[in-house]
Parts: structure tokens; C-alpha cells; sequence
């Protein structure tokens, strides 16, 4: 499993890595810290967020085409059911805009994100004041505690949200250390 | 008959969503634009691009439009200012799958025109710009 993600991240981190020195962009290997990964692995998967990939199954393609869409479609696991709640009841102001849906498909992908949510808690989600967000939890602030505040500001990265600016794997739900390559 | 049939295919919208071109959604649009307004004389792709490039301020965004995030090019491909995402090309011409199905297309103009217009986009604003980009060789 791990070797598959490996080769995956090796293969969208080349691809990647093309990109960027064809843009003249440097890119620069976050430090290597397997203990460290490791640990964090484990974390998750006791937490339930063992596997990143949006899961297969109904609503799966509803998941991945209206979020996924904007975003990187981030993994299901990583809010609660009760945090997941709150973002489908208020799409008409999805963090500053529009995510409306149809109510049948709003419905389909309710119920996909509460069978594959994630621990509720950590991050926001005072029921109806402030959207949840994932990179206010405190696992991401651990995960991501030696990326400085210049760094999520880069016209590259533009913020926390953008997975996919270091994570090459994010778009497959593939986030190891391993992948991880933090463009300038 | 007719009705069974249409009933099926309203409980499957997404299952099995009927192929359609550019020109079935300017005919649609076309007849919701005379019902609004029955003086309507035909789209035009010049209003289309006008509005496409129009600047709406409000709030924090001084210059929203929707070439914020499309370009100016609906040949080539945007990038969603605040996430980074990539944004395939709007012009058939370009990107084949665009206008071939009607749930996306009013999907994004649901969304889309709240966030740049903060309203809804009339049928007649829709039929334009759809008639501009089919233009877009």
C-alpha cells in the first residue's frame, strides 16, 4: 500500500516537478522526518482518517464534481459528521460563496459525507456561527507546525486550502510526506 | 407513456444525463427569454463577452468578474483566484464536454452569477454568453 502511494506521489511529484522548472520555479524537498510521519500515520488511522481517498460508493462522483470542482475534494475523514452538517446546511455562503446544488443531489451527498466523516471536533463548527475548517484543527496545526506564515502566502501556494499546491497525491486523496514538494 | 418515461428520467438526473449541445440550451433559453420578455430579439455573443468581462465590485472584491478566474480566453484554461484550482476551458471549441450537459451548465450559473452578479443571471444574460462562446473558434 505504502509502495503504491509511493510510486503514485513519484509519479504526479516528477510531473509536478517538470512544471515547475519548466516555470523557472525552484521547488525545495520538505525535511524528511519518517518517525515523524509514521507517528502521525498511526494517529489517523486510529482516528479513522486512515484512508484520505474519498471513498467509493453513492455519492462519490457527486463529491468529486461539486467540490471537487473548486477545491482539492478533501477527504471525507477529515471533518465530523457533525461539522460536514453545518457546511450542507449553509452552501448558499460556502466560506464567501456559492456551493448550491440541487436538493436531490445535496441529499446524495449528505449522505455520502456522514457515512464517511471523519471524528467530530477540533476544528470551529460552533454549530451555526463559523464554518468548520480543516486547517484550524489541531492535527493540521501539528502536521503543519514547520510551515511559517510567508509560506501558505506564496502566489503558488495562495493558502492552506490549496493541498494540491505541495501535496501532488492530494487530487487521489495520496498525502504522505513522501509527496510532498513545497514550490517557491 | 410519455409520463412514465419522464418520470424515470426525473429520478435519475445525474445516472443518465442526456447529451446535449449548445444549441439545445439557447433554444431553452431563447424560450424562457421571450416568456420574460416578449420583445426578445435574439442573443447576442458581443453582450456575452461584455458581461463576461464586466467588472462587478462589491464587498472585498473590487474588480469581480467572471474573468477572474475564466480569463479573458475561454479557449484557455483559469485558475479559481482562492483555492488554485484549475479551470478547464468554457469554449466548446477548446474543451468538448463544455455545454454538453444541462445540470452543470445551470449549476455554475447558479453559483457563478450570485458570487460575481449577487443575483441570478437572466435567461437572456445566459443565452449570451453561451452564445459567445460558441463562437469562440
Amino acid at each position: 500500500m505504502r509502495r503504491k502511494m509511493l510510486i503514485g506521489s513519484l509519479i504526479i511529484g516528477a510531473g509536478l516537478g517538470l512544471g515547475w522548472i519548466l516555470t523557472g520555479a525552484g521547488e525545495l524537498r520538505a525535511e524528511e522526518d519518517d518517525e515523524h510521519g509514521r507517528r502521525h500515520e498511526r494517529e489517523h488511522e486510529e482516528e479513522g482518517r486512515g484512508s484520505r481517498a474519498p471513498a467509493a460508493g453513492p455519492g462519490q462522483d457527486s463529491y468529486m464534481s461539486e467540490c471537487g470542482s473548486c477545491h482539492v475534494p478533501y477527504p471525507p475523514g477529515l471533518l465530523g459528521a457533525r461539522q460536514w452538517a453545518v457546511i450542507m446546511t449553509r452552501l448558499n455562503d460556502h466560506y464567501g460563496e456559492s456551493a448550491t446544488m440541487t436538493p436531490e443531489t445535496a441529499r446524495t451527498l449528505a449522505a455520502y459525507l456522514q457515512a464517511n466523516a471523519g471524528r467530530d471536533g477540533g476544528s470551529g463548527a460552533a454549530a451555526d456561527e463559523e464554518l468548520p475548517r480543516i486547517t484550524t484543527s489541531a492535527w493540521f496545526r501539528d502536521e503543519h507546525d514547520e510551515i511559517g506564515p510567508e509560506v501558505w502566502r506564496r502566489e503558488s501556494i495562495r493558502s492552506a486550502a490549496n493541498c494540491g499546491a505541495c501535496h501532488g497525491g492530494a487530487e487521489q486523496g495520496v498525502y504522505d510526506e513522501d509527496g510532498v514538494r513545497i514550490p517557491r | 407513456m410519455k409520463h412514465i418515461i419522464a418520470m424515470g428520467f426525473s429520478l435519475i438526473p445525474l445516472a443518465a444525463p442526456a447529451a446535449e449541445s449548445g444549441n439545445d440550451l439557447l433554444a431553452r433559453y431563447a424560450q424562457q427569454a421571450a416568456e420574460e420578455d416578449p420583445a426578445f430579439n435574439g442573443f447576442s455573443a458581443e453582450r456575452g463577452r461584455t458581461l463576461f468581462a464586466t467588472e462587478h465590485p462589491h464587498g472585498n472584491d473590487p474588480a469581480m468578474a467572471c474573468i477572474s478566474c475564466h480569463t479573458e480566453d475561454p479557449r484557455g484554461a483559469g485558475e479559481h483566484r482562492r483555492t488554485g484550482k484549475r479551470i478547464k476551458p468554457l469554449a466548446p471549441s477548446a474543451n468538448p464536454e463544455r455545454l454538453s450537459n444541462a445540470y452543470k451548465v445551470e449549476k455554475w450559473f447558479t453559483r457563478n452569477c450570485q458570487d460575481v452578479l449577487q443575483r441570478q443571471c437572466t435567461p437572456l444574460e445566459k443565452g449570451d454568453v453561451i452564445t459567445w462562446l460558441l463562437s469562440v473558434k
